[in-house]
């Protein structure tokens, strides 16, 4: 026997009827199994669409969990911690939200995770902000951009330079513009902003750092 | 979206994230093997904690500390300047032979100089005008002039609303 948690209507490849999904959380957690009149017709693993979510935005999320926090550390900490809190959250009885989150949804997520982050800092002591500031040193080290050839590292370096000497709400609309791919109404949507203001936010967030750049240095 | 922009932009995007640590990939992986589905997050509102009398305790020691700071001040205010107070100004009278004339400000022009990023990373609008500052000096005794003229610049930065 078993227990339905949510039920929803759902098209599926190849079929002309809606079927009915049915996620039963207690005896399948991971699973989501289809039913067409009263017959099961296919099954399908949460886990494997939620995998292949995550390593197809994995990278930009991270880069964003970087130019949040201060150091690699706090941003691999971030980014997991969101992940879970994620995974934990979806299908919660009610809604029918079972499939891995929209981007701007896993952004916002990410983003109230940094600022968790950045509370419980602030809270800590002194020691530890210094043991903090040795650890700095070594993430100045950690590239944000990938690439192959030795210029277009030095290149990369100092671009990650200018965008970390960026206003936060400036750099986050430039990072989910221009690699999160997002447009502005998405940004808007994650930032929980009007998306005037995230379009003059990313003009002004290009402009200040073509002023930060020098010329020909990209 | 000017031209300008738009090729500084195509050449941002030409730097792609970097590659994310194998081991950190794993590790969120295998998030998505346990069994944590389902759950409620936990509830917010059972997180907050009251401390009622803590909170009055609190507010009266913030008073008293505020308090004798405010009389330790002016304690130290009047043994340190204790002729601190109206009409007690040096008169410095004013003995040179030549006196002040005239003064001009004549305006010249206005440049626009951009965003600027203050050192609080606050963003700030340039605006720079340009003056021609004039001041003349006469000797009443021998009817001598004297006159200076400097240009001066002054930077108005405007913060620029971005909320």
């Amino acid at each position: 026997m078993l227990v339905a948690g949510t039920v929803k209507s759902t098209m599926v490849p190849n079929e002309t009827r809606p079927l009915q999904a049915v996620h039963c959380m207690e005896e399948y957690p991971h699973h989501v199994i289809y039913f067409q009149h009263g017959q099961k017709v296919m099954e399908e693993d949460l886990s494997i669409a939620w995998k292949e979510w995550f390593r197809e935005n994995g990278t930009r999320l991270l880069l964003y969990a970087r130019t949040k926090t201060h150091s690699e550390a706090d941003a691999q900490d971030v980014l997991q911690e969101t992940m879970l809190r994620l995974w934990k959250s979806y299908a919660p009885g009610s809604s029918k939200q079972w499939e891995p989150p929209a981007m701007p949804l896993a952004y916002t997520a990410l983003r109230h995770a940094a600022i968790d982050l950045a509370r419980k800092n602030t809270r800590r002591t002194r020691r530890e902000q210094d043991s903090d500031y040795l650890v700095s040193e070594e993430d100045a080290a950690v590239d944000w951009f990938g690439t192959a050839a030795l210029e277009q590292k030095e290149k990369s370096a100092v671009l990650k330079q200018a965008i970390e000497e960026l206003p936060d709400n400036f750099r986050e609309v430039l990072v989910l513009k221009i690699w999160g791919e997002l447009t502005f109404a998405e940004i808007a949507d994650a930032l929980q902003i009007p998306a005037n203001t995230a379009a003059s936010r990313y003009r002004y967030a290009l402009e200040a750092l073509r002023k930060i750049l020098k010329p020909n240095s990209l | 979206m000017n031209p300008e922009d738009e090729h500084f932009e195509s050449k941002l995007r030409e730097f792609t994230p970097v590659e994310m640590p194998q081991a950190l990939q794993s590790r969120i992986l295998e998030i998505f093997d346990a069994p944590e589905t389902g759950r409620q997050p936990e509830n917010v509102a059972d997180k907050v904690t009251a401390f009622p009398i803590l909170r009055s305790l609190a507010i009266a020691a913030a008073v008293l500390i505020a308090a004798t700071g405010v009389f330790f001040a002016v304690l130290n205010n009047l043994s340190t300047n204790p002729g601190a107070g109206p009409g007690t100004m040096a008169e410095n009278p004013a003995t040179e032979s030549f006196v002040p004339l005239r003064a001009e400000n004549v305006f010249e022009g206005v440049d626009d100089e951009g965003l600027f990023l203050t050192g609080g990373k606050i963003p700030v609008h340039g605006v720079r005008y340009r003056f021609s500052d004039s001041f003349h000096w006469q000797n009443p005794k021998d009817g001598s002039v004297i006159k200076m003229t400097v240009p001066s610049e002054r930077l108005y930065l405007i913060p620029v609303r971005t909320d």
